[in-house]
C-alpha cells in the first residue's frame, strides 16, 4: 500500500446519477481533495468532466453521498492535527450551483482516538451512516444514527472480532435486501442485516487476501470483488458467499493491480446499465468497466492521486424537505409522532402535494427527509407540522432541472395542539408537574 | 409550579371517573361478508349505527375476488377463502384501530397444491391451534374428491376428514366448531344425481372429531340447513328457507323454531352469532341470504328473534363472520384544543399478560378520536385472563390500567396526562425549559 489516499469520485450533471472519489494520506499527514465527475455515456473513453474538485479536511479516507446530495467524508484528523478525533464531515449540496459547499460541517466525532478508519462509508434510507475503524486488532463498525439533539451521535453498532488483519475496505448497502456489507482486508466480507446487526462471515472464496474492492451487482444481486492477489474481479452468491465465476480475467492486467475500491456507478456506455469503476493503488487512474461484462474496458478517468474509495449518488432532483424534530429524548418512543409536509402554491392558498411519514425511525440529529422527485419547477410554499409541535414554513424555488431544498426545523411545545405556545400549554404541564408515566 | 390551567377541576374529575376500570359486556363488533359473486370479495361492517340501519362499512378486499368464505380468529386477524387462482385462505393481520392490513394479507395457506377446478366451500373455521378449515368439492360428482382440508398455519392444506356422500357429491357451506372445540360441524348438501351439476338436497349438519376426523352426530339430518352457527345457549341455531330452527348439538333433534317465515329472509345462506347490538346482554344474530333480491345482513336478537334492523351490504351473501373484540380500550387524550391535527398523533397500546409477556401491541392513529376530552377507542383481541394494558401517546404520559377479561369481553379507560414535551415519560423541568423556547410563538 503506497498510496493511502481518499478520494471520492463523483460524476454527474445536475440530476444526473454521480460518483465521487476523496484523494490525500489517510494518516492525516496532508490535506485531501474531493472530486466530483459527470459523465457522458457514449462511446467513447473519456466520458468524465469534472464537475468540481475542492479541498477536504486532513486524513480523509471515505467519501459517501447523502440522500439530499451532500457529501460526508470520514476522516481521522477533524482538528487538523495528527492526534485529532475521527469524525464525519458533510459539504452541503448547493442546488443553484450545482456545487458543494467548499466548509465543512461536523457531522459527528467518531472516536477521539484516531485509529485508522475504513476506505469506505455507506448511507441508508433513513440516512443512518455506517464507517469502521480499526482499533488495536478489532474492527469496528459504527453508526450515526437517531440522536435527536446532538450532532454527535455515533456509536458502536458491531465489533467484529480481533482475528481480523487488515483494514476495512468498502462498505456498501443492498437496498433491495436492506443488507449492509463490509469488506475486510485479508479477512473477507461480512454480511450484516441492517435491522438487526446479525451477520455472517463471507470468508474469502477464492483466497485473494489484500485489499479489494467490493459492490452489489445492481442487475443480478452478486457481490462483486476485485482482489488483489489474482488481479481480477470475481463474483459471489451473497447468501453463501461461494465463488461463482472471475467476469474479469486475472493478472496481468493493464487496467488493475492492487484495487482498492469498487462501485457501480453511472452509465458510461449508455446502455441503460450502470458500469463498473474501480480505484486502482498503483496508478491514478480510475478505470471503467462494462457493468453488463466487466471485461469489457470501456474508458479512464484520470485523477491527481490513486483514489481511496468510491461512492456513487446523485444530486436531487424536485423538492428535498429536511424536518426536525428538537428535544425530544433518546428514550422518547419515536413511533407516536407523524409528520406531514404540504407543498403549497407560493401565495399559500390552495395544497398541491402532501406526504405524511412516521417520526421512526429517525435520521441523523433526529431530521427527517420528505422528497417530492416530481414537482416540477417553480415557486413554492412548504409547510411542516407534527404532534404537538407548532408548525413552520418556508418559500421554496425549485429551478428547471434542478432541486430546491428547504430545511424546517419545528417547535416543540404546543401541548394543546392549537398552533401557539402559551398560557394554556402552562396551565396544562401544571397539572402534570412533576409526574411521571407509569 | 403549582398553577392549574382553565381547564381546572373539571377535566381532573374526568380524569379520575374515567381511572375506574369497567368491564363490559360488550367491546368493539364487527360483521364481515363475503360474496361469490359480487364485484367486492369481503366487506367488513363495525356494529354501530341506531333503529334498523345497523353497520358502518370500514374496509373492502378487493385483491381476491371471487371470496367464497370468511372468519375472523380469535385475536382479530381476518381470513378469507379466496376462489380465484389457487385456492388459499388469506390472511389480513387486524391493526388494533377497527382496521386490517389490507395491503400486507399473506397467503397463509394454500389449499392443496392446486384444487382447481374442484369448488371451495362456503365456509371456513380455525382452531384454537390456528389450523384452518374448509370444504372442497368435485362438481363432476366423484365423491372421493369430497373432502374437508385441514390447512397447518403458514402451509398447506391438505385433505383431513370426509363426510357422507351421495352419489353426486357434497357441497359444504358454513363451518363452525363447537363452544368447547372439540368438534367442527359442516352444514352440507348433497348433490344427487351425478349428471345434472348441483341438483342439491339438505343433508343437515355433520359434526367431526377434531382430534381423530371420525364423523359424529349430524343435526338436523335430511333438512337443507345451509346457515347454522353455536347459540349462547350452546345449542345449534340452524337456517332454513326464511326460518331458523334450533337444534339439540347431541341429539341432532330439533327443539323449536326460533324464527318463523320471517320476511326478512329469503332462502338463509349463511348465519353467525356476533356483537350485542340491542345492548341487551345477549350477543345476536346476523344473517345472510342468497337470493339476488334480498343482498345485505339481517340482525336479530340472539335472545328472542326478534328482527332488529338490516346491515345494508350491496351483495348476496355467501358467507358471514363476526368477530367481537374482547378488549376495548378507550383512551383519553386529554388536553387537547379542538382544532388540534389528530392525524398526526399515534397512540401505542400495549397488552401485558400476568408474566409480564406482551401479547398485543399496537400503534394506532389518533383521527378516529371523538368526543371532548377526545377519546380513542382501540379493540384488541387476547384471550381470557388477566392483563395490564400500557398506553401512551406523543407527549404524554404513559397510563397503564389492568384488564380482566371474561367471556363477555372488557372496557378499560386510560386518560392520559399531558405536558411531557421531550417524551420521557416524566413532566419536569427539561419540559419548562423546551416550553420556554417556543414561548408565545404560533404556528406558520
Amino acid at each position: 500500500m503506497v498510496l493511502i489516499l481518499c478520494s471520492a469520485l463523483i460524476a454527474t450533471a445536475m440530476a444526473a446519477p454521480l460518483i465521487a472519489t476523496v484523494t490525500g494520506p489517510v494518516n492525516g499527514s496532508a490535506q485531501c481533495t474531493v472530486t466530483v465527475w459527470s459523465i457522458t455515456p457514449g462511446s467513447g473513453t473519456a466520458n468524465a468532466t469534472v464537475v468540481q474538485s475542492f479541498p477536504v479536511l486532513w486524513g480523509s479516507s471515505a467519501v459517501a453521498f447523502d440522500t439530499n446530495g451532500d457529501i460526508l467524508v470520514a476522516q481521522r484528523d477533524y482538528d487538523h492535527f495528527s492526534n485529532g478525533p475521527n469524525a464525519i464531515d458533510r459539504y452541503a449540496y448547493i442546488p443553484s450551483t450545482n456545487q458543494w459547499s467548499t466548509t465543512s460541517s461536523l457531522v459527528s466525532i467518531i472516536d477521539t482516538v484516531p485509529h485508522p478508519l475504513s476506505q469506505g462509508m455507506a448511507v441508508d434510507s433513513a440516512r443512518n451512516i455506517y464507517v469502521g475503524e480499526n482499533s488495536s486488532a478489532a474492527g469496528l463498525v459504527y453508526k450515526y444514527t437517531a440522536s435527536t439533539n446532538s450532532t454527535h451521535g455515533a456509536a458502536v453498532w458491531y465489533t467484529l472480532p480481533n482475528t481480523i488483519n487488515g483494514h476495512m475496505d468498502d462498505i456498501r448497502i443492498d437496498a433491495a435486501n436492506q443488507n449492509l456489507w463490509v469488506a475486510v482486508k485479508n479477512s473477507g466480507i461480512w454480511d450484516f442485516n441492517l435491522a438487526t446487526a446479525a451477520n455472517t462471515l463471507i470468508a474469502d472464496p477464492y483466497g485473494y487476501g489484500g485489499d479489494f474492492g467490493m459492490d452489489i451487482g445492481p442487475v443480478d444481486g452478486l457481490v462483486y470483488m476485485a482482489v488483489y492477489n489474482y488481479t481480477g474481479i470475481l463474483t459471489a452468491y451473497p447468501t453463501t458467499g461461494a465463488f461463482k465465476s472471475f467476469v474479469r480475467a486475472i493478472k496481468p492486467d493493464p487496467y488493475m493491480n492492487i484495487p482498492q475500491s469498487m462501485v457501480f456507478g453511472p452509465d458510461w456506455s449508455g446502455d441503460g446499465v450502470r458500469d463498473l469503476y474501480l480505484a486502482d493503488d498503483t496508478n491514478t487512474n480510475i478505470q471503467v468497466f462494462d457493468g453488463t461484462n466487466p471485461a469489457n474496458w470501456l474508458g479512464t478517468i484520470p485523477t491527481s492521486a490513486t483514489p481511496n474509495c468510491l461512492a456513487y449518488g446523485q444530486t436531487p432532483v424536485g423538492l428535498v424537505t429536511n424536518v426536525t424534530l428538537p428535544y425530544l429524548d433518546p428514550s422518547a418512543d419515536l413511533a407516536l409522532w407523524s409528520i406531514r409536509v404540504d407543498v403549497r402554491d407560493a401565495a399559500d392558498t390552495t395544497t398541491l402535494a402532501t406526504q405524511t411519514i412516521s417520526a421512526y425511525p429517525a435520521g441523523p440529529g433526529g431530521s427527517y427527509q420528505v422528497n417530492f422527485p416530481t414537482l416540477a419547477a417553480g415557486s413554492y410554499l412548504v409547510r411542516a407540522s407534527s404532534a404537538k409541535y407548532l408548525a413552520q414554513s418556508a418559500p421554496v424555488t425549485i429551478p428547471s432541472g434542478g432541486a430546491g431544498i428547504v430545511n424546517l426545523r419545528l417547535l416543540n411545545g404546543d401541548i394543546n395542539g392549537d398552533g401557539a405556545v402559551e398560557d394554556q400549554d402552562y396551565s396544562i404541564m401544571g397539572i402534570a408537574w412533576y409526574q411521571s408515566g407509569d | 409550579m403549582v398553577r392549574i390551567g382553565k381547564y381546572g377541576l373539571v377535566m381532573i374529575m374526568a380524569l379520575v371517573l374515567c381511572s375506574m376500570l369497567v368491564s363490559a359486556a360488550f367491546a368493539g363488533g364487527y360483521v364481515a361478508t363475503c360474496s361469490f359473486t359480487g364485484t367486492t370479495g369481503v366487506n367488513i361492517y363495525n356494529v354501530s349505527g341506531s333503529g334498523t340501519a345497523i353497520g358502518t362499512l370500514v374496509q373492502s378486499f378487493t385483491a381476491f375476488t371471487p371470496a367464497s368464505a370468511c372468519w375472523f380468529a380469535s385475536n382479530g386477524d381476518f381470513y378469507e377463502v379466496a376462489a380465484a387462482g389457487p385456492y388459499c385462505f388469506i390472511k389480513y393481520p387486524y391493526l388494533g384501530n377497527g382496521q386490517w392490513g389490507a395491503t400486507n394479507w399473506a397467503i397463509n395457506t394454500q389449499i392443496g397444491p392446486d384444487v382447481r377446478p374442484f369448488m371451495v366451500g362456503f365456509g371456513m373455521a380455525i382452531d384454537s391451534a390456528g389450523n384452518l378449515y374448509s370444504g372442497v368439492t368435485d362438481p363432476s360428482g366423484a365423491t372421493a374428491n369430497d373432502w374437508i382440508y385441514k390447512g397447518i398455519v403458514g402451509g398447506t392444506a391438505t385433505q383431513w376428514a370426509q363426510v357422507p356422500t351421495a352419489n353426486g357429491g357434497t357441497l359444504f357451506f358454513d363451518m363452525r366448531l363447537s363452544p368447547d372445540g372439540s368438534t367442527l360441524w359442516t352444514s352440507e348438501q348433497l348433490d344427487t344425481d351425478p349428471n345434472v351439476p348441483f341438483p342439491i338436497a339438505g343433508n343437515g349438519i355433520q359434526s367431526v372429531n377434531l382430534s381423530t376426523g371420525v364423523q359424529g352426530v349430524v343435526a338436523g339430518a335430511g333438512t337443507e340447513y345451509r346457515g347454522f352457527d353455536f347459540g349462547p345457549n350452546g345449542n345449534i341455531y340452524a337456517g332454513n328457507s326464511n326460518n331458523v330452527d334450533i337444534l339439540n348439538p347431541t341429539t341432532g333433534a330439533l327443539i323449536s323454531h326460533f324464527i318463523v317465515s320471517s320476511p326478512h329472509l329469503e332462502y338463509i345462506n349463511s348465519l353467525a352469532f356476533g356483537p350485542d347490538y340491542n345492548g341487551d346482554g345477549v350477543r345476536d344474530l346476523y344473517v345472510g341470504c342468497i337470493n339476488a333480491d334480498h343482498p345485505g345482513i339481517d340482525v336479530f336478537s340472539g335472545a328472542n328473534g326478534a328482527w332488529l334492523g338490516h346491515i345494508n351490504d350491496p351483495n348476496r351473501t355467501w358467507n358471514v363472520a363476526t368477530w367481537t373484540a374482547p378488549l376495548e380500550v378507550k383512551v383519553t387524550l386529554s388536553y387537547l384544543d379542538p382544532t388540534a391535527d389528530l392525524s398526526l398523533m399515534n397512540v401505542r397500546v400495549k397488552v401485558l399478560d400476568s408474566s409480564g409477556n406482551v401479547v398485543q401491541n399496537v400503534v394506532v392513529n389518533a383521527a378516529p378520536a371523538t368526543g371532548s376530552p377526545k377519546i380513542l377507542t382501540v379493540d384488541l383481541g387476547v384471550p381470557t385472563g388477566s392483563y395490564q394494558v400500557r398506553v401512551t401517546g406523543p407527549g404524554w404520559l404513559t397510563k397503564q390500567v389492568p384488564a380482566v377479561v371474561g367471556t363477555g369481553g372488557a372496557v378499560v379507560y386510560a386518560p392520559l396526562l399531558s405536558g411531557d414535551i421531550n417524551g420521557d415519560n416524566f413532566v419536569e423541568d427539561q419540559d419548562y425549559s423546551i416550553l420556554g423556547t417556543s414561548w408565545y410563538q404560533t404556528a406558520d
